[in-house]
């Protein structure tokens, strides 16, 4: 009787067919004016005209006091990170030294296909169980990449016991990351946990799209305070070096840190053997040798 | 404005079945103004929006909405000091129907409301377990255990009710 039982309440469905959506007009006005609304509008009393006049004057006299004490930049920044989400405290080593992910969200960082991919993937038992689960709060436009593509980066949060329990048992023994990581779209990078970006080996070429050809379009993750980025090209064959001995007097490959985001276009660049980190007054961060990306056309390195 | 966009063409694509699902379990204001802010929670969480399948997380935002309403209304007449509850008239939409279909009716009314929802999502609002699963928020295989225990409740409620209707008693309907 079980589908019959379906059937019966199917019966007594007292609106059968679909309903047409109400107006969208008056729902559009509710949006603009969230938009247009301050975040907190604060209930006047008014105890006569003179004492809303006096407290109005008042007012006025403490914000311009505040904007004189404080300056612009720094009330509006207030204002704009009170009204942010929080942070889950697992994403927290990456906002820490991740400046891009500190500022706060706008329009443009929300991409609607990507948000529509992230959201897919968080349903799916493989993405849950093998990346975790992504902090779209967090997601942010980075840069525009010298081939035209926006790079945005999303942290996700390591996957959960209980998500790796849900993987088919052969996958269960796999390791995957046991803190949060940054992923990077539409290039894929590595990890992106912060040891691997503070280690200069977030780096990757993982776009095989438009018809390049692998290894030609690379991103790279760093952390605050690089400006500049100098690599220098690992030569050799990479069975033979798993190190990637960088050959003496090659020349660096100079990129602009922007957002945390080193992009450039190198045909025939394989993996970083030097890395030297820049600050924007010239001086050395720090410098990396033998830095090795394993990504894609490395495989996994040890 | 793409998210504005997106926005535009996720209304215009469920708003109805939004309405739909608020109607067929309320009257058409508190239909129409579940609809409304159904659609401001998703403006205003739009990255949680799942991209493939939006209908489930709006229908349980749906839900959501209509149990808080219900809750204050019921806040509302207990402090009026009207408040009536009828366990055996169900909490549903109008219908003026035949002896057969009321017997139907009311024994959905003497279910728990969990059991109802169960019900009512697979059969009025045509969702497949792990749809249904998303809108309750719980696993699919966990939904289809409800939902056979809730069929099984069903059926119960619905033979002893047609027992009791034999006579061609009359039940009480009381709308909450």
């Amino acid at each position: 009787m079980s589908d019959d039982t379906i059937e019966l309440i199917r019966g007594v469905n007292p609106f059968p067919v679909e309903l047409p959506a109400p107006a969208i007009e008056p729902l559009l006005a509710r949006v603009d004016a969230e938009q247009t609304t301050p975040s907190r509008d604060r209930p006047r009393r008014y105890g006569g005209v003179i004492l809303g006049v006096l407290a109005t004057a008042v007012t006025v006299a403490v914000a311009l006091a505040a904007i004189v004490l404080l300056g612009h930049g720094h009330s509006r920044q207030s204002t704009n990170q009170h009204r942010q989400p929080a942070v889950p405290a697992a994403a927290r080593q990456l906002t820490s030294i991740l400046g891009v992910l500190r500022r706060p969200q706008t329009a443009a960082d929300r991409d609607p296909a990507l948000i529509g991919q992230l959201s897919r993937g968080a349903h799916n038992k493989y993405t849950l169980g093998f990346e975790g689960r992504p902090v779209l709060s967090l997601m942010r436009l980075a840069t525009i990449a010298p081939w035209g593509q926006r790079i945005y980066v999303v942290p996700f949060l390591a996957p959960t016991e209980q998500a790796k329990k849900r993987l088919p048992r052969k996958d269960q023994g796999v390791t995957v990351a046991s803190t949060a990581g940054l992923a990077t779209y539409p290039v894929t990078v590595g990890d992106g946990i912060p040891a691997e970006i503070k280690g200069g080996r977030d780096i990757g070429n993982g776009d095989y799209a438009h018809g390049e050809k692998p290894g030609s379009r690379w991103v790279m993750v760093v952390p605050d305070g690089v400006a500049k980025v100098a690599l220098w090209p690992a030569t050799g064959s990479v069975a033979q070096h798993p190190r990637h001995p960088t050959t003496p007097g090659s020349k660096p490959i100079i990129v602009t840190v922007q957002n945390n985001i080193a992009a450039f276009h190198a045909p025939g660049f394989h993996a970083p053997g030097q890395e030297i980190w820049y600050r924007s007054n010239g001086t050395i961060v720090k410098r990396i040798d033998n830095a090795n990306s394993c990504g894609p056309p490395l495989g996994n390195c040890a | 404005m793409e998210g504005r966009a997106w926005f535009e063409q996720l209304y215009r694509a469920h708003a109805g079945a939004v309405r739909t699902y608020a109607r067929r379990r309320s009257d058409a204001q508190t239909a129409e103004d579940v609809v409304a802010d159904v659609f401001l929670v998703a403006w205003r969480k739009l990255g949680e929006v799942p991209g493939d399948d939006p209908l489930p997380w709006l229908l349980a935002v749906a839900r959501r909405t209509l149990a808080n309403r219900r809750r204050a209304g019921v806040r509302e007449s207990a402090l009026r000091g009207r408040l009536r509850f009828d366990r055996s008239a169900p909490v549903l939409g109008p219908h003026a129907a035949s002896d057969f279909d009321e017997t139907v009716l009311v024994a959905l009314g003497r279910l728990s409301e969990q059991d109802r929802e169960t019900l009512l999502l697979v059969a009025w609002e045509g969702l497949t377990p792990a749809q249904a699963g998303a809108v309750v928020g719980v696993a699919p295989n966990t939904f289809s255990t409800r939902l056979s225990r809730a069929r099984q409740r069903f059926e119960r409620a619905f033979g002893a009710q047609r027992a009791i209707r034999v006579p061609a008693a009359k039940p009480t309907s009381t709308e909450l």
